[in-house]
């Protein structure tokens, strides 16, 4: 077979997982979080925070396991829901996700990390 | 080409129907309708009597002069409602300085939902308060009136939040016969939805 062609092929099933990163995540955002903050992720005016290009996530990486996990109390309308069922990949996959979208440019949490911020909020 | 000419002229034919019929169809008024005599009597808004975030009344009468937007919601809700809110906020942004179109969202957890609350919500969404009204009320007169708008809303202590219903958007003419509807989850939908209420504003011009 033709070299060159071999090639190519190589190189579009690169892009196509290049295009894909963080496909799980993406489910898991689009069934757990959207309903809230949107498949966009921009939220809802001042009721649910937007996650776009988003300072909290730029400064609070430490926190995301713990407020995934626990969820956050209701202080106004709507609570952020505690997901206690989510594994500490599951996890990973949403914050490796939302980190590398939405115009944020924040690298991912390794499993590591997350096992021991999700221990410390235990 | 005399013998293309025949198969073109049916086309012809059939794109300018098409685009008639898009010209002239008006929105139909949904509901079932009763024949009385020679009067035909379509599916009607009945009375109701609700109040607004600033506790005002609001009747039937209130909204005569309206063609007006609805949705069933409950400020705490989980599920479907931030969605939905947000593609009401697309229509409000379209339709905030047009003085026929107001927005009605009624409450099913008046419970919590107080005028007060309904207030405080309206705020944190930054709308245009004067063309958006929230209303709340007697609990059974609320989920009777989703009914009248083919709105499901019932308590279920099951459900997210403990109510189960569905998002749709619901169009309301002056007369309050519902003319178009649409799932208010659905951007794409929402997105067809806007010229229709466009489409029944020229009725009154
Ligand atoms: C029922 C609605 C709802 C769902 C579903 C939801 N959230 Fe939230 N989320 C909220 C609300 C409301 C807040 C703000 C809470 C507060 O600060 O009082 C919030 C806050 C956050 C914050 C902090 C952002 C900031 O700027 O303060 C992050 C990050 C977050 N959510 C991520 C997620 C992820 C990831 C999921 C899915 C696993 C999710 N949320 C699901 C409602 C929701």
């Amino acid at each position: 077979m033709n070299k060159a062609f071999i090639v190519i092929i190589a190189l579009c099933f690169l892009y196509a997982c290049h295009n894909t990163t963080f496909v799980q995540g993406k489910r898991y955002y689009t069934d757990l979080c959207a309903s809230c903050h949107m498949e966009d992720g921009t939220g809802l005016v001042a009721l649910i925070p937007s996650l776009q290009n988003s300072e909290y996530l730029k400064n609070e990486q430490a926190k995301l396991p713990c407020i995934i996990r626990k969820g956050i109390p209701d202080t106004s309308f709507v609570a952020m829901p505690a997901y206690k069922d989510l594994t500490a990949y599951e996890i990973a996959n949403i914050i490796n996700y939302i980190n590398s979208s939405f115009g944020n440019n924040i690298g991912p949490q390794t499993i590591n990390q997350i096992e021991a911020r999700l221990t410390a909020c235990d | 080409m005399n013998r293309l000419g025949i198969p073109l002229a049916i086309l012809l034919l059939g794109f300018f129907y098409a685009c008639q019929e898009t010209q002239v169809q008006a929105l139909p008024k949904i509901g079932n309708m009763e024949i009385n005599g020679k009067d035909t009597l379509f599916h009607t808004i009945p009375e109701f009597s609700f109040v607004d975030q600033d506790s005002n009344v609001v009747t039937n009468e209130t909204l005569s002069e309206y063609i007006y937007i609805t949705d069933f919601f409950f400020t705490s809700c989980p599920s479907i409602c931030p969605v939905v809110m947000k593609n009401m906020i697309t229509i409000h942004e379209a339709f905030k300085d047009h003085e026929k179109v107001l927005l009605v969202s009624h409450t099913i957890d008046p419970k919590r939902d107080t005028p007060t609350h309904l207030k405080r919500y309206a705020a944190n969404l930054g709308v245009d308060q004067t063309k958006w009204k929230f209303l709340t009320g007697d609990k059974d007169a609320l989920l009777d009136m989703a009914d009248e708008y083919f709105v499901v809303a019932i308590e279920d202590p099951e459900a997210p939040g403990g109510f189960d219903h569905s998002g749709k958007i619901i169009l309301t003419d002056t007369n309050g016969h519902i003319r178009a509807f649409c799932e208010g989850t659905d951007a794409d939908e929402v997105k067809q939805f806007i010229p229709k209420v466009n489409q029944l504003l020229k009725e009154y011009e």
